[in-house]
């Protein structure tokens, strides 16, 4: 133990920061065997501020090993207030560990809420750019949806994150599943379709020689959210490993029936609604009430289509046409057009409902939401200029492609 | 304009004369055919016909036929099948007839292999053929075929392969397979020859077109219909009649032309199928078609007035042709279905595009039906995207859409741009990703097996 805090001592101040990584790395059994004995006094002898790249290397092989005892979170805790960022960068890997133990156990401890601050702080000083994926997004995340903080989550999830950058963030393909599904889940609290959609997409997407469980959950929750989005059963995207898009549908045939129901266009009756309660598969999923929203939304959606068909028309039709019973279609449209879903207005005297139309927007408004989009647009062009620059059509090997030069 | 009333009235006449007055008409429409299609179509009105004594008679003049033909085995399951208007076998025909049949069978077969062993082309072909009449004559079609197409052993002029596809077509169209017709037309445009015989290339054509209308593709089938010419009359009978042919022809071209295509001699549907000559071909002003049209002059006044928009017309005598249809051999039940269908929704479209409101208790009448069904269809046409237009449920009425284009670019802008970029963002990050490319999901290193194991 003394041996290893004088190699990190005698590197960190010569400043052989690099070559202490190396040898770190190649004595891991080392530290692992002499890790027990490892205790909070540490940062008197390694103050954190700088000494945190061999601190990250104990403290993380010590975490790992069974349940970490008081002492040890606390020391997590302490390394996660006071780390150097540039030495945390260098041990990403570690790093990265000690953020995930630490979350999940917090979590356990029913602690996540007052974790949360600290995460975000973390978040801001570990960042590279706003753009770039770490693994304490996933934590932050898994914390407020422990909490159901949703507003909070989707604070963070306003910034697109377009570059992962492994080496210096620390990032493992299981904290990206995790960030998507998670990003997706808190979506789903927050009922934006379309974004949870995109999110459990992008899940689907990432890279993969091997089938997660990860993806396997989300790609449940990308059904039936795909179906409160667009009112169809949606397909994996062909972006999607071969792995994945092979045996994924296998794995969630009971949602797939259950959607091959709902866009069958046949009349379902009180006992669909029972049964899809009390269906196994949902309950251990966890995803009945996502599921009873897709038969909700079945109704609203063709009550949606007949805005387009009609004009006017009668309660009773209505109530025929999108099979509920007369009583519910009166409260059913009234909350439509409170949400507003359909612009409408019901004449209760002749049980008419009359469709109106949009107000249209005015050209101002419009031409605003243009100017944004476009300049997003714009810069997310200058992007992949830059890209292009950087790794594609001038390196070397694409050279004599690009020019004439053979 | 009191001529044309009085033509209608005489027309109305005759159908019914064709509907109730059965027995006249079964012998003289049977007449109208040649060969073994005759038994056929008579079982095929047995089968449908829910008049007895309708049945009846088709089932006599059934037996009166394959005793002609001297066709044993068809004889025996017909009178099995309907023995229950008292017909009996004719023991003694049969067995007279059976050794007729070997002696003849015996006799054609030496003439083939004398011809075959003298290697003489010419009676060789003939043999052939006349096997293969036989045998379609004595009820064993897939034989006659077999025959049929190997008609041309050996060297054969363009001519001869001509002559050949013709007699396969035949049979095919007896057996209604669709493919070997397809085939064998092909066959014989491409023989070389230039066909110049009107009677030829007329057969060809309703074969095709017989064939396309089969398979569905009614546009296709009434291009080929309308480039007949009358003189194919005679030669057409062991596959149709001229009758058949206004019905089949007129009922695709209601079913899939535009209004145009319908009338105007300017829009040319099909190239004629010889390179050197193109016809007129719309339905109501073709001089070809309208030799076809005049044999049944019930067709072309039901294809002047849906033109004409005359609609209550058109679906008050809808049904009494449908009637005839169903003595038809090739018109089967989907193409039937098909026809009504896309007639009568076409002719809504038409109905409805020139105004900007219609009140649903007038149209109701015109296409014989009531409001409640008449709404539920518009709705299902509206959904379909077959029209664009409203309905006003309450007071019946069917609005045509106030088009308001600037609302509608406006909110095509904002989708597409939101939509770039949301893509442009998942492609850049896929990029990114990629780009290390030892970022993947990947076996857990305690999974030292080969199974998948999930993380």
């Amino acid at each position: 133990m003394q041996h290893l805090v004088d190699t990190i001592k005698r590197k960190t101040d010569d400043g052989e920061l690099d070559k202490l990584v190396t040898e770190l790395d190649q004595n891991l059994d080392k530290i692992r065997m002499s890790v027990s004995k490892l205790s909070p006094r540490i940062f008197e002898t390694l103050p954190i501020a700088n000494y945190t790249l061999g601190l990250c290397y104990l403290i993380a092989t010590k975490a790992v090993i069974g349940t970490p005892k008081e002492d040890t979170i606390f020391m997590m805790q302490r390394i996660l207030q006071e780390f150097d960022v540039k030495q945390a960068r260098l041990a990403s890997r570690k790093f990265g560990v000690i953020i995930n133990i630490f979350t999940k156990q917090k979590i356990e401890d029913n602690q996540a809420k007052l974790v949360m601050p600290l995460l975000l702080s973390v978040l801001n000083k570990f960042q590279i750019s706003k753009h770039h994926l770490t693994p304490i997004h996933s934590a932050y995340l898994s914390c407020a949806l422990t909490c159901k903080r949703y507003a909070a989550a989707s604070k963070l999830l306003k910034h697109q994150i377009l570059e992962i950058e492994p080496s210096i963030t620390g990032l493992t393909p299981k904290d990206m599943l995790l960030f998507y599904y998670y990003g997706g889940m808190v979506h789903c609290g927050l009922k934006n379709w379309d974004e949870a959609v995109r999110f459990f997409s992008i899940a689907l997407t990432v890279p993969a020689h091997v089938l997660s469980s990860i993806v396997i959950e989300s790609f449940k929750k990308y059904l039936l959210v795909g179906y409160l989005a667009e009112g169809k059963i949606l397909k994996i995207p062909k972006h999607a490993s071969v792995v994945v898009s092979r045996s994924l549908e296998s794995f969630a045939t009971q949602y797939i029936d259950f959607l091959n129901t709902l866009t069958s266009g046949e009349k379902m009756g009180k006992d669909f609604m029972r049964s899809t309660k009390s269906n196994e598969t949902f309950k251990k999923d966890n995803t009945i009430g996502l599921t009873l929203q897709c038969i909700e939304a079945k109704k609203r959606r063709k009550i949606q289509e007949l805005t387009s068909t009609y004009l006017t028309i009668g309660l009773s039709n209505i109530a025929e046409l999108v099979n509920v019973n007369e009583k519910e279609v009166e409260s059913l449209l009234l909350q439509m057009i409170e949400n507003g879903e359909i612009r409408a207005t019901i004449s209760q005297r002749d049980a008419m409902v009359v469709f109106t139309d949009a107000d249209d927007q005015t050209i101002e408004e419009a031409m605003k939401e243009l100017n944004s989009k476009m300049a997003e647009a714009v810069e997310l062009s200058n992007r992949m200029k830059e890209m292009d620059k950087k790794s594609i059509t001038f390196r070397r090997i694409y050279m004599p492609y690009v020019t004439s030069y053979r | 304009t009191t001529t044309k009333k009085k033509k209608k009235r005489n027309i109305k006449k005759n159908m019914d004369l064709m509907i109730d007055d059965e027995s006249f008409s079964l012998k003289t429409y049977i007449e109208g055919y040649k060969g073994p299609i005759r038994v056929k179509r008579l079982l095929t009105i047995a089968k449908t016909t829910d008049n007895e004594l309708q049945q009846k008679q088709a089932v006599e003049l059934a037996v009166e036929e394959l005793q002609k033909n001297k066709n044993i085995l068809e004889y025996e399951e017909v009178i099995e099948k309907y023995g229950k208007y008292g017909l009996i076998r004719d023991e003694d025909w049969i067995e007279k007839t059976r050794r007729e049949h070997i002696d003849e069978l015996q006799r054609l077969e030496a003439e083939e292999s004398s011809a075959r062993n003298n290697n003489l082309s010419h009676e060789l072909r003939a043999a052939k053929k006349a096997l293969g009449h036989f045998h379609w004559r004595t009820g064993d079609s897939k034989k006659a075929l077999t025959y049929l197409m190997k008609m041309n052993e050996g060297y054969s002029r363009p001519e001869d392969i001509v002559e050949m596809a013709v007699e396969v077509i035949q049979v095919a169209l007896y057996l209604k397979n669709y493919s070997i017709v397809n085939q064998y037309v092909s066959k014989a445009l491409q023989s070389g020859e230039k066909i110049r015989d009107k009677v030829t290339t007329s057969l060809l054509d309703i074969a095709t077109g017989i064939a396309m209308m089969g398979n569905g593709s009614y546009g296709a089938a009434a291009g080929r219909f309308l480039l007949a010419d009358i003189v194919v009359a005679d030669k057409l009978r062991t596959v149709c009649t001229v009758e058949d042919v206004a019905l089949m022809g007129t009922f695709c071209a209601l079913a899939s032309f535009t209004r145009k295509q319908l009338n105007d001699p300017e829009y040319a549907v099909v190239q004629a199928n010889t390179k050197n000559q193109t016809h007129v071909l719309s339905l109501l002003n073709n001089t070809l078609f309208t030799n076809f049209l005049d044999s049944m002059p019930e067709v072309r006044a039901l294809a002047t007035a849906y033109f004409n928009s005359n609609f209550s017309v058109v679906f008050k005598m809808y049904p009494s042709l449908e009637k005839r249809m169903k003595l038809g051999y090739h018109i089967n039940g989907k193409v039937q279905r098909d026809f009504y269908k896309k007639a009568r929704e076409k002719a809504i479209k038409q109905y409805v595009t020139p105004f900007h409101s219609v009140d649903m208790n007038v149209m109701a009448p015109e296409f014989a039906c009531s409001v409640a069904a008449l709404e539920k269809e518009l709705a299902h046409l509206i959904r379909k995207r077959s029209i664009t237009a409203r309905i006003d449920s309450h007071k019946k009425i069917l609005y045509a859409p106030l088009s308001d284009q600037r609302s509608r670019t406006l909110n095509r802008i904002q989708a597409l741009s939101k939509s770039y970029v949301i893509d442009t963002q998942n492609h850049l990050l896929r990029m990114n990703v990629s780009k290390h490319k030892d970022f993947l999901v990947n076996h857990t290193k305690a999974a030292n097996t080969t199974k998948k194991q999930f993380i």
